[in-house]
C-alpha cells in the first residue's frame, strides 16, 4: 500500500510529532510504500501527479500558497482516506491568525524588518518562481474534504498512537462511514485534573496575567482568574500543559458541539468573570477587568481563526473592502 | 443610495420587550428599521446569537436589558449580557469592524420614550457608519 505525507504551510512541529513514532515508523513503512514526504524522500509536485493512487494521505500544514492548494487537491484525486493531521490543517492553526491581515501588508512587513531597508509595497522584487501568497489563509477542511481529522499542534502522542493503530490496521479499499475526529467526545475539563467539582459553578476572581498570581498546582486556571481554554478544547491530549503549570491555550480546537470556539469561549467566560462581585464593582469595575484582556483574537482563536465565522464576517463585511 | 439600515433589537421581555409595547400604546414611533427579538433574559443571548445577527444582514445590533444593578428578574442577567457585549466589541474592533455597531443599553418596561430616543439614536448612527455588508 502507499501512503504520501504532504505539507501545506507547517512550521515542522507535525514532522517531529511523526518522527516520534519511532520503531513504530518501521512497521508503518514496513507495511505502507512511502511515495511522498519531504522529511523522508525526494518529493516534487511532477512525482505526486506521476502517482495514480495513493491509499493513505497524511496532509499537515495550512493552505497559504496556490502550491498548497494544487498539492491538497491532488493528494484528495489520488488517495482513498485523506488525513488533516495538526491544528493547521484542521483548522487553520497559528498560521491563521494572519487571515484578516492583507496578504501585501504580511509581504511588507517581512521584508521591513530592523535589519533590512523600509521598502514600499511597489519595491517588493517579484518572487520569481516561489508559489503565490494566496490573499488569505485557510484551514485544509476549508479546500477539500478530508476522511480523518486530528487536531493538535502538534496532535498529542496519544493522538499518534491511535494513528499508528488505524495505519497497522488498515485494509486495502476500506472507506470510512463517516468523518472520525481524534479525541474524547468531551472537553478538556472532563479530563483535566485539576477540574473543580461542578464545573458550572465556577467564578473568576478576576483577569489576571500569568505572573500576577501566585498559582496553586492543584486549583482549577479559570478559579484563579487565568483563562484556560479548557471548557471549549476538545479532549485530545493529557492535558499536558495544565501538569505542567501553565493554562490550556486550546491546541486541540473546538470541543464537540463547538464550531465557533471564540464565540462559545466569550459566551461562557461573561458568565464566570466576578459573577459574585458584579453589583458591586458595576459595568465600570468588570469592564476594567475585561480590559486586560488586550487581545482577544491571538487568546480565543489562536488556533481556529481561519474557519470561524468572526473570520468570515469580518470578510463580508465593507470595511475591508475600502481597505483593498 | 436606497441603502436602509437595518437593525436587530434583541428587547428583555420584562423591561426593553415591554417599553416596545408601551410605546406602541403610546402611539410613540420607532424607526421601522429596527426587527425587534423578545428574549427571556439579555443573559440569555449569546455571543454567537449575536455575530449570526450580523452574518444575516444587520448593519446593528441593539440589546435593551434592565438596569443594573438590581433590576434583572433572573438577578444578573444583564451584567452577563454586558460582559459579552464588552468583549465582543473588542472582538470587532480587531477584526476591523466598527464596535459602534453594537451597543447595549438599560430601558426599564416604563421608558417607552427613552426606547424610541435610544432607537432613534442608533438608527442615526448606523446610517452614518453605512452598510456593513459589501455590495450593499
Ligand atoms: S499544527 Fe502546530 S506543530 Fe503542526 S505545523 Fe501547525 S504550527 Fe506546526
Ligand atoms: S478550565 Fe482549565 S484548569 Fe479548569 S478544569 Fe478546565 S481545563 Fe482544567
Ligand atoms: S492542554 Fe490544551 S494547549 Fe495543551 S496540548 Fe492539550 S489542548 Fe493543547
Amino acid at each position: 500500500m502507499k501512503i504520501a505525507i504532504v505539507y501545506g504551510a507547517i512550521c515542522g512541529g507535525c514532522d517531529v510529532a511523526i518522527v516520534n513514532w519511532g520503531e513504530k515508523l518501521i512497521d508503518i513503512a514496513k507495511k505502507y510504500d512511502i511515495v511522498y514526504w519531504n522529511a523522508a524522500v525526494d518529493s516534487k509536485l511532477e512525482d505526486l501527479e506521476k502517482i495514480d493512487h495513493i491509499n493513505i494521505g497524511i496532509f499537515m500544514g495550512s493552505i497559504r500558497t496556490d502550491l498548497h492548494v494544487k498539492l491538497a487537491k491532488l493528494l484528495r484525486s489520488k488517495s482513498d482516506i485523506i488525513v488533516a493531521y495538526g491544528a493547521c490543517a484542521s483548522y487553520g492553526g497559528v498560521p491563521g491568525l494572519a487571515t484578516l491581515t492583507r496578504k501585501e501588508k504580511l509581504i511588507k512587513d517581512l521584508a521591513s524588518t530592523i535589519t533590512t531597508e523600509k521598502i514600499e509595497e511597489e519595491d517588493i522584487p517579484d518572487p520569481a518562481k516561489i508559489p503565490e501568497l494566496l490573499k488569505t489563509n485557510y484551514a485544509l477542511i476549508q479546500i477539500i474534504d478530508p476522511d480523518i481529522i486530528i487536531p493538535g499542534c502538534p496532535p498529542s502522542s496519544v493522538s499518534n498512537e491511535e494513528l499508528a493503530k488505524f495505519l497497522l490496521e488498515y485494509q486495502e479499499g476500506t472507506r470510512l462511514k463517516e468523518k472520525i475526529v481524534f479525541g474524547e467526545e468531551n472537553s478538556l475539563c472532563s479530563i483535566c485534573p485539576r477540574r473543580p467539582e461542578d464545573l458550572h459553578k465556577i467564578k473568576m476572581p478576576g483577569i489576571y496575567r500569568l505572573y500576577e498570581v501566585k498559582l496553586d498546582e492543584n486549583k482549577c486556571f479559570l478559579e484563579q482568574g487565568i483563562i484556560c481554554m479548557g471548557p471549549a478544547t476538545r479532549a485530545a491530549c493529557k492535558a499536558p500543559c495544565i501538569k505542567n503549570n501553565h493554562p490550556c491555550v486550546g491546541c486541540m480546537g473546538p470541543a464537540p458541539g463547538v464550531d465557533d470556539v471564540g464565540l462559545k469561549y466569550i459566551s461562557s467566560v461573561a458568565s464566570l468573570v466576578m459573577v459574585d462581585k458584579e453589583k458591586e464593582i458595576l459595568e465600570e469595575g468588570l469592564a476594567k477587568q475585561l480590559d486586560k484582556i488586550v487581545d482577544p483574537i491571538g487568546v480565543f482563536y489562536k488556533y481556529t481563526l481561519s474557519n470561524s465565522l468572526i473570520a468570515k464576517l469580518a470578510k463580508k463585511s465593507n470595511k475591508r473592502d475600502e481597505k483593498k | 443610495m436606497s441603502w436602509k439600515p437595518k437593525i436587530v433589537a434583541f428587547f428583555c421581555k420584562w423591561c426593553a420587550g415591554s417599553a416596545a409595547d408601551l410605546a406602541g400604546v403610546s402611539r410613540l414611533q420607532y424607526p421601522s428599521n429596527i426587527i425587534p427579538i423578545i428574549v427571556p433574559c439579555t443573559g440569555r443571548i449569546s455571543a454567537r446569537n449575536i455575530i449570526e445577527a450580523f452574518m444575516n444582514g444587520a448593519d446593528g445590533v441593539l440589546i435593551g436589558g434592565c438596569h443594573t444593578p438590581n433590576d434583572c428578574h433572573y438577578l444578573a442577567g444583564n451584567f452577563k449580557a454586558f460582559k459579552r457585549v464588552y468583549l465582543l466589541k473588542k472582538l470587532l474592533k480587531q477584526v476591523g469592524i466598527e464596535p459602534e455597531r453594537l451597543r447595549i443599553e438599560w430601558i426599564s418596561a416604563t421608558e417607552a420614550k427613552k426606547l424610541v430616543q435610544v432607537t432613534n439614536e442608533f438608527v442615526k448612527e448606523i446610517k452614518k457608519l453605512g452598510p456593513l455588508h459589501r455590495g450593499e
